[in-house]
């Protein structure tokens, strides 16, 4: 249960050249056992989808050393990514297709067999209550239906590791518990979950250890109660303070400027 | 039992296997997208089928292959026919895929799907080449149909022969664009890869248009029919003289020589495959990784509100509401922001010029003596054809790879929608057709002077006044409202052809004006506004 899962070493990460140039990822060191669930917080733009797609190989170029699964990424990526699920935050799907054609395309990807495929992406249609809508086209989806079938096609080949970035944009409250229960479960499997959000609650819940990224940086790593501070203060209270939201809000009269009558 | 489908599908997966692709992964991912194609969206605001737009497309790509072989059945050497042809199919398929697959390679929208997944570069690549070729081979094949009914019935099977020539042909093309991109990217970091690629594509349209007056070379100063294909040693450098030999060699009606050229073409085409695939697809990945999140670009904001300075003064008088205004502004806004756009518009600048050229055909040797016979002829009537070119960019407004945000124009509580299409018309000309007129002014009015101008804006209004008619006719959808789909594809290249058509009408118009008194041309100069703004007013009360 101790094994290091993720490890990550001056990871550094800039998009453009020149004066365009903006490092998004100042140099994060973090080191991340198996069966811990990570929540991964941050204000916009902190750097939390770099991390993530770094981490899931759909950025390729950064600096840095990492490694995933006692792997170094570099030079190994399709032995991690065969390790590793991925839920994205919004419509990442091919929506002309049917669940099942979808859950079977991705389970092919992952070298499953179809009695694999079939089996596992029927359980777990039916446990987040799609499974009467596995042969319509996802096109005619709501958002929130979408998102249960990236958690599904995150979670079908069984990974080690499970990345998630945002993963309940646009679930309702009863998809919201099932979400937290099945994580939670996966973590004492010895699954290792990243978690990706700004959903302070969720994330106070469901996480054994909290990283804050602010400006590409980490500002706090720890336990909820550690971040608190011998404090009573909610997640989202210590997250204001830490990236100086706290100071801005109530100041601004913005709001009122722009909607007066 | 085995069944033809294994006896076709078996070596095939033997050759993926051979350029290091996943076999299960490629088909997977190939018919996935296949399926994807053919599935109309039941919300979008889609108004033709798909079947319908791709069948209606493959029948006028039919008719242009058979305007080729009017041109093609008075050689009698039949290695020229071939040569000549398979240089026609080339460069067609070369403008395709230049200004409209380019942007489907390095497409970026599947990354989140694609890229966590454990699927190698090479089959990613691999599955997107044979996406495409899939309809190219659709074009080519429709293409050539009449040529292959010409030759079954005078050569029976030759006919077959040449039409895997074709198909082989098509491939051969993808893979030099292709491989030429991905040689590219190894100089280039990922991130401007697509930036360069936009002037590259730029410079590759001007080799192929380029490369394509080899043919009337061929034939200069001679009778067609006694017309012989010249043995010499650069004819083993053309390709389409290797597909020529290699259909005859299929058909068996090869001479030695013909050995060659189709050793050559099957050897670049495999071998092309397997550097391509093996040795280039490293860099794919990167490049669709790194474009997908983009460099962080400072983008001038848009002045909207304030009436001051030039631009929003001229504005003001192009565009008669400010519905209008907000169409063109929009427009703008993705001419400068929308690479894909760019790829597909900014290679019509090459090829207007490369056509100009091409007709013109400028005497080096005598440039003086040939200039001075140019200024007694009419062929400054060609700079309005070529100039046809810079419309072609009104084709591309109504496609975007965010059509979702179309949601606006259901919402926006105005009665002028169609405005927004007028002044995203207007905008595309103002860009992309009037800096080609500026351009052209220069040579027409060294070589002709001032007294041509009348018959040279009578004919430029005239190509305005069709792109214009061409967005109502064809019940264009508003801008940026469709997603560029693939059945889609092939349509934008068919459009600059056709058009080149009906603007050889304009051009007989304005040469009978021109034998008229000059005062005719000065007076339908005088009246061509009122017909542009008649034109716009078609679009804007749809």
């Amino acid at each position: 249960m101790n094994e290091t899962s993720i490890s990550i070493r001056g990871l550094k990460k800039a998009f453009g050249k020149g004066a365009a140039k903006k490092e998004v990822l100042k140099g994060i060191d973090l080191s991340i056992n198996s069966g811990q669930i990570i929540g991964y917080i941050g204000p916009n733009g902190a750097g939390k989808s770099t991390t993530v797609k770094i981490l899931c190989g759909i950025l390729t170029s950064f600096e840095g050393e990492i490694e995933v699964m006692g792997l170094p990424l570099r030079g190994n990526d399709i032995a991690i990514k065969r390790k590793i699920g991925y839920v994205p935050e919004n419509g990442a799907l091919y929506e002309a297709l049917t669940p099942n054609e979808y859950l079977n395309l991705v389970g092919t990807l992952f070298d499953m067999s179809s009695e694999q495929i079939s089996e596992r992406s029927n359980s777990l249609l039916q446990y987040f209550g799609m499974e009467k809508h596995s042969h319509q086209r996802m096109d005619t989806f709501s958002k929130g239906m979408k998102q249960k079938i990236l958690i599904i096609a995150g979670l079908i080949n069984n990974p080690d590791i499970l990345f998630l970035d945002e993963p309940l944009s646009g679930l309702d409250a009863n998809s919201v518990i099932l979400v937290k229960d099945m994580l939670t479960r996966l973590a004492h499997q010895g699954k290792t979950i990243f978690y990706s959000s700004h959903l302070m609650d969720v994330v106070e819940k469901i996480s054994d250890r909290i990283i804050l990224i602010d400006d590409g940086q980490v500002v706090a790593d720890g336990t909820f109660e550690e971040l608190q501070q011998d404090s009573k203060a909610s997640l989202e209270q210590v997250f204001s303070k830490l990236t100086g939201a706290e100071n801005r809000v109530g100041e601004s009269s913005v709001i009122d400027d722009v909607f007066k009558n | 039992m085995i069944t033809v489908k294994q006896v076709i599908v078996a070596p095939l997966n033997l050759f993926l296997k051979t350029l290091g692709v996943d076999v299960l992964h490629f088909w997977a991912l190939l018919s996935a997208k296949l399926k994807i194609d053919f599935r109309r969206p039941p919300n979008s605001f889609q108004s033709a089928g798909k079947k319908q737009t791709l069948i209606k497309q493959l029948f006028i790509y039919a008719f242009l292959g058979a305007m080729v072989v009017f041109s093609l059945y008075r050689i009698s050497d039949m290695m020229l026919q071939f040569s000549v042809f398979f240089t026609f199919l080339i460069v067609f398929e070369g403008t395709i895929l230049l200004t409209e697959f380019t942007g489907v390679l390095f497409d970026e929208n599947e990354n989140q799907i694609l890229l966590p997944r454990p699927v190698s570069s090479r089959t990613l690549l691999l599955v997107r080449l044979v996406h495409i070729l899939v309809y190219m081979s659709y074009i080519a094949i429709t293409l050539s149909l009449p040529f292959a009914i010409y030759l079954a019935i005078n050569h029976g099977l030759l006919s077959v022969a040449f039409i895997i020539g074709v198909l082989l042909c098509a491939w051969f093309t993808l893979i030099l664009a292709v491989g030429f991109y991905m040689s590219l990217s190894k100089f280039v970091s990922a991130e401007r890869f697509k930036d360069v690629l936009n002037y590259f594509q730029i410079a590759l349209a001007v080799v192929i248009m380029a490369s394509y007056q080899l043919v009337p070379h061929f034939m200069e100063g001679a009778n067609v029919e006694s017309l012989m294909f010249k043995q010499a040693w650069w004819a083993y450098l053309l390709p389409s003289a290797w597909f020529a030999g290699l259909t005859k060699v299929i058909g068996g009606l090869a001479v030695s020589s013909d050995w060659v050229y189709a050793a050559t073409a099957l050897c670049v085409s495999l071998l092309g495959s397997v550097l391509l695939i093996r040795k280039l697809s490293s860099g794919f990945t990167s490049i669709i990784s790194e474009s997908g999140t983009g460099i962080q670009r400072e983008v001038k904001p848009v002045e909207i509100k304030s009436a001051k300075g030039w631009k929003n003064k001229l504005l003001s008088i192009l565009c008669i509401s400010e519905v209008e205004q907000t169409g063109w502004r929009l427009t703008m806004s993705h001419i400068r922001g929308d690479r894909k756009l760019k790829q597909q518009v900014y290679p019509m600048f090459a090829y207007s010029l490369i056509m100009v050229v091409a007709f013109l055909k400028p005497e080096i040797n005598d440039f003086s003596a040939y200039i001075q016979e140019l200024a007694t002829s009419s062929k400054y009537l060609l700079f309005v054809l070529t100039g046809f070119f810079g419309t072609l960019g009104v084709g591309v407004i109504p496609f975007t790879d965010t059509p979702k945000a179309s949601w606006i124009y259901e919402m926006a509580a105005t009665n002028k929608k169609y405005h927004i299409q007028s002044g995203a018309v207007k905008a595309m000309l103002f860009t992309f057709f009037l800096p080609l007129q500026l351009l052209y002014l220069i040579p027409i009015i060294w070589i002709w002077g001032f007294a041509v101008l009348p018959y040279v804006f009578l004919g430029s209004g005239l190509s305005v006044v069709l792109a214009i008619l061409l967005v109502r006719i064809q019940n264009n959808p508003l801008p940026f409202s469709q997603g560029r789909e693939m059945v889609n594809k092939g349509e934008y290249t068919l459009r600059m052809f056709l058009g080149m058509l009906m603007v050889g009408v304009i051009i007989g118009l304005v040469y009978l004006v021109s034998l008229a008194h000059m005062g005719v041309g000065i007076g339908l100069c005088v009246v061509m506004p009122l017909f542009i703004s008649l034109s716009y007013r078609t679009i804007r009360n749809r």
